[in-house]
């Protein structure tokens, strides 16, 4: 049974809003991955394994705690080689935060970034140009 | 883990190999009965042999278990990640194995090094700040000068560390492990 917590009960409402901790998870796994620079999440293990079996996971790389009104997430992130760790690390604070409070209503207190490694581009095969024959 | 323990440790594989494999023996009873009679009371007419040999196990396997329990707490109290920003948004820490090959890729990118290993320990200060220390151990070409080489690896690390990671506050320290000879592979140009 997935966890879930109730938002708020109104007098006279027309009943409590329960949000899942995936669609926590998932909010805030989109909104990292919006962010320039990101090359992905680091989901571990079985996340690689889910995935090398065609099974996409939008809460990969992200951990949360959500209460009553407030949440806190941890994400694992993996960043494109060149870019300036600390920037882009502060824009995904922002914007995870942003995201989850605009569609949660939840207040977010923290949003811990964690880096586990830098993606290197593949390097291009150029082809050369045959000279001799 | 060092020679002397993995030589020991091939000493005790082995040793765990012919008993499981005497154990096999004996009970699918492959060997005749007299036969192992025999080997047994061999075995107790020498007992100091025996004793020895029992010691020399019992002692081998303190060492090791020694061995697991210190190398774990010799790493406790390293850190596995490099804590960049404290704030009250939340933390940003990159683990120290990105760091580590973020380095190696920067040494093996700079010209004249045929080789490198790296070492990157982040060590806990006072508070929440992380301290890092960074070990290069690097094979250049014979035809390259050893300060130079080491002066634009020094440069280029702590520009990429400085400006790509954010870390100001580290010790780097460079070693010349070897000087290679070997020719510089090319790719074929022709068929």
């Amino acid at each position: 049974m997935e966890k879930e917590k109730t938002l708020e009960k109104k007098e006279g409402s027309l009943g409590s809003i329960r949000i899942a901790d995936e669609v926590v998870s998932i909010i805030a796994g989109l909104a990292a991955t919006e962010i320039e620079g990101i090359a992905g999440m680091s989901g571990g293990l079985v996340g690689g394994i889910a995935e090398m079996l065609g099974k996409k996971n939008f809460a990969k790389g992200v951990k949360v705690e959500v209460g009553e009104k407030e949440a806190a997430v941890d994400l694992y992130i993996i960043v494109k080689y060149g870019v300036r760790i600390p920037d882009v690390a502060i824009a995904v604070q922002e914007n995870v935060k942003k995201a989850i409070e605009t569609m949660t209503g939840l207040s977010v207190v923290e949003v811990n970034i964690h880096v586990q490694g830098v993606g290197f581009p593949e390097t291009e095969k150029k082809e050369e140009e045959v000279r001799v024959r | 883990m060092g020679l002397v323990n993995r030589f020991f440790l091939f000493l005790y594989a082995l040793a765990g190999v012919v008993l499981a494999l005497g154990t096999a023996v004996v009970f699918l009873q492959l060997v005749p009965e007299h036969y192992l009679r025999e080997l047994y009371d061999g075995a107790m007419g020498q007992w100091d042999i025996v004793a020895g040999t029992a010691a020399a196990v019992f002692l081998l396997s303190v060492h090791f278990l020694v061995y697991s329990l210190m190398g774990s707490a010799k790493k406790a109290h390293e850190e596995k990640e490099v804590i960049l920003i404290h704030s009250a948004a939340g933390d940003v820490k990159v683990a120290v194995d990105a760091v580590k090959n973020m380095i190696e890729k920067v040494t093996r990118m700079t010209s004249g090094v045929r080789d490198a290993k790296i070492r990157v320990r982040a060590e806990k200060t006072s508070g929440v700040d992380s301290f890092v220390k960074i070990g290069i151990h690097i094979v250049i070409g014979q035809e390259q000068n050893v300060a130079e080489v080491s002066d634009t690896i020094r440069a280029s690390v702590r520009q990429h560390l400085e400006q790509t990671v954010g870390v100001k506050d580290f010790a780097l320290d460079i070693a010349v492990d070897d000087i290679s000879n070997a020719a510089v592979t090319k790719k074929q140009r022709v068929v």
